[in-house]
This record gives C-alpha cells, structure tokens and sequence, in this order.
C-alpha cells in the first residue's frame, strides 16, 4: 500500500497508472487509493479525460471504459496537464494488466510510457511473498522456525499481545498446511 | 435450526466479503487519524502480503499508538487510561476471512494493564487445527464472536455475543 501511495504521490500534477488483475479489483483499488491519500485531496472518479480536466485540484481517479481511446487520449493531452490552471493532484489511470490499455501504452503511447515510468505500481503483485524466503527471514528474526515459534504459541506459552499476535499471523501465512 | 446454529451461520456470513471489510477497516483508520487519535496517515500502514503459493493474504497493522483519550465519548478520568495500542490483524484467502484480531493494550493510571480483542477464530481446519472455529464446550462453543474474562486464558464455556454490524456501518 505504502508503493501505491508513492505512485500517487510521485508527481503532484502528473499521471500515475496502477495496474489491476481484473475489473472487480480495479474498482476495488480505486476506492483503496481513495481512502490512501488524505481526505483534503478530495479523490473523485471520472470516466473520461474531460472530467479529470475539470478538476485540477482534485486527485481524479480514472477507470476508463475503452483502455486503449483513454491512454491515446492522454498521451495526445500531455500539454494540457501544464496548462493553466496546472494540475495540483495527478489523474490516476487503472488499466488491467494484459489489457488494451497496456499495449497501447507500451507500444502506440510512448511518450506517456516515459512520464509514467516511475510512477507504476502493481500493488497484488508487490504484495506477493515467496513463503520460503520469508520462512528464512522468520527463523533470523526469531531465532525459531515457524513451526516452532507456532508449536509455543498454540500450547498457550506467549502472551496474547498484539506483538505476539502479529507475529503468530506471519507465521500461520508461512505455515506449510 | 436452533438458535445456535442460527448464530453460527449469522456469523459465518461475517466472512465473506473480505475486500469491503478491508476497505472498511481502513476507512475507519483513516478517520481516526484523521482526527490525531491514531498517528498521521496511519491508514496507509495497514499493510497485505500474500503467500504466492496459497494464496492467503495476511493484512497487518503493526500495534499502533492510540490517543484513547481523544475519543470524545470516553472520560478519560473514568477509563483512567494513560497509554493504548492498536493492532489490526486479517487473514484472508478469495473474499473470504479467514481469521481476524482487532486488539487495543492499554496501561491504567495505576500501571495495570486494560485490555480488549475482537478475534474471529481461524476456520481452516487442517492438522493443527482440527476442529476449525469450534472450540470451547457448552451448546453455544461454536459462537465465534465471544468474550472472557482476560487473553492469557483459554475459555472453556464461550459466552456468545449477536453478530455485530461490520465495520461498514460504521458511519465516524
């Protein structure tokens, strides 16, 4: 979530693109980024690029019904992003991820593709962990596997803080069932 | 179907719908914070991780400090509460929760501790966790949503609580 909000942070008067698995999710994350940033950024959703013109200081939260027309449409707009009033929040652009919307940014949108560069995210799969990796990084920081650390929890021998219980999540998502 | 397993199912739809539940979570967050009774954009540390190979996501808010005092509704004299932490804690897997912990630790004025969870039981069953959500004895041992007296101590007879609203009635 952190990497989401950096996307969006990136460039105040920019475009921020976050990639989706599916549409569910697509509007799932758009009200997740709605919620991310303070509420003074008034994040509102908009369906073509003269909304999101509409509202220069507003964080306008697109979710285009044609992929492909939204990224031509805005790689063809650029100037307008500077023009007065300039922006003072970014449009943020959801396209799924093998959809129309990221060929045509990587092929037919090239100058978009460069200004967005650094502010992609796929948050689902920055979120993904390698349970192994993660099970190595466990032992280290606990001194313990996670079947042992686990086999103390579930015999009642730690507290039930927060701390602990934190930690017992960790290891159940690492747990080999 | 008697009123236990009416309460079970009624709990049991609790867990679906994890997304909006998330969401809702951190909704609620973000307006805590934003009225400084948790820290700065504290919505935003709520945190996912997925296990690629299962699937299930862990979604972590690590104990973050709570200005409990600053919740207008509480007198702080009576709570008599001088330091609290939150933790919020989901397991899900698709749309579905798996298990969750909503905790705040507090310290009393005299130095005890005061102390309050909401746990939705882990409901895999697998080896280590044979029965699923099941536990305790007594007609009603399957309530999920319960209280005890104190977290050190595992509770034998649960005493049940009605499913409670999710926290997207919550309206601040």
């Amino acid at each position: 979530m952190q990497a989401l909000l950096n996307a969006v942070e990136r460039d105040r008067g920019g475009v921020a693109v976050v990639w989706c698995p599916d549409l569910g999710l697509r509007s799932w994350l758009a009200d997740e980024v709605a919620v991310l940033v303070p509420s003074a950024r008034r994040p509102q959703r908009v369906s073509s690029l003269e909304e999101a013109l509409a509202i220069p200081d507003q964080l306008a939260l697109w979710l285009p019904n044609n992929e492909r027309e939204a990224v031509l449409d805005l790689d063809g707009s650029r100037d307008l992003l500077r023009a007065n009033p300039p922006r003072t929040q970014p449009i943020v652009l959801f396209l799924l991820r093998n959809g129309d919307g990221a060929e045509a940014l990587s092929l037919e949108a090239t100058s978009l593709w460069s200004i967005t560069a650094g502010s992609t995210v796929d948050p689902e799969e920055l979120s993904e962990i390698d349970p192994e990796v993660e099970r190595g990084h466990f032992r280290a920081e606990q001194g313990q596997t996670v079947e042992e650390w686990l086999q103390r929890w579930r015999k009642g021998e730690l507290a039930q803080t927060g701390q602990n219980c934190m930690v017992a999540y960790k290891a159940m998502l690492l747990e080999a069932t | 179907m008697s009123p236990w397993l009416d309460l079970y199912d009624q709990h049991q739809k609790v867990r679906e719908g994890a997304r909006d539940k998330v969401h809702a979570l951190r909704v609620v967050l973000k307006d805590l914070a934003e009225k400084s009774i948790l820290t700065r954009e504290c919505q935003s540390r709520l945190t996912s991780a997925t296990n690629k190979n299962t699937r299930r996501t862990d979604w972590i808010l690590k104990p973050e400090p709570l200005r409990i005092h600053r919740l207008g509704e509480i007198d702080r004299k009576e709570l008599m509460v001088e330091e609290a932490k939150l933790t919020v804690l989901l397991e899900t897997q698709e749309d579905h929760i798996i298990q969750m912990t909503l905790m705040v630790e507090a310290v009393r004025r005299d130095g005890k501790p005061w102390n309050i969870a909401v746990h939705i039981s882990e409901d895999r069953i697998h080896e280590k966790n044979p029965n699923g959500d099941q536990d305790g004895l007594g007609s009603c041992s399957h309530a999920l949503l319960h209280c005890h007296p104190d977290l050190d101590h595992p509770v034998e007879i649960r005493v049940p609580l009605p499913p409670s609203r999710p926290p997207c009635s919550y309206n601040g």
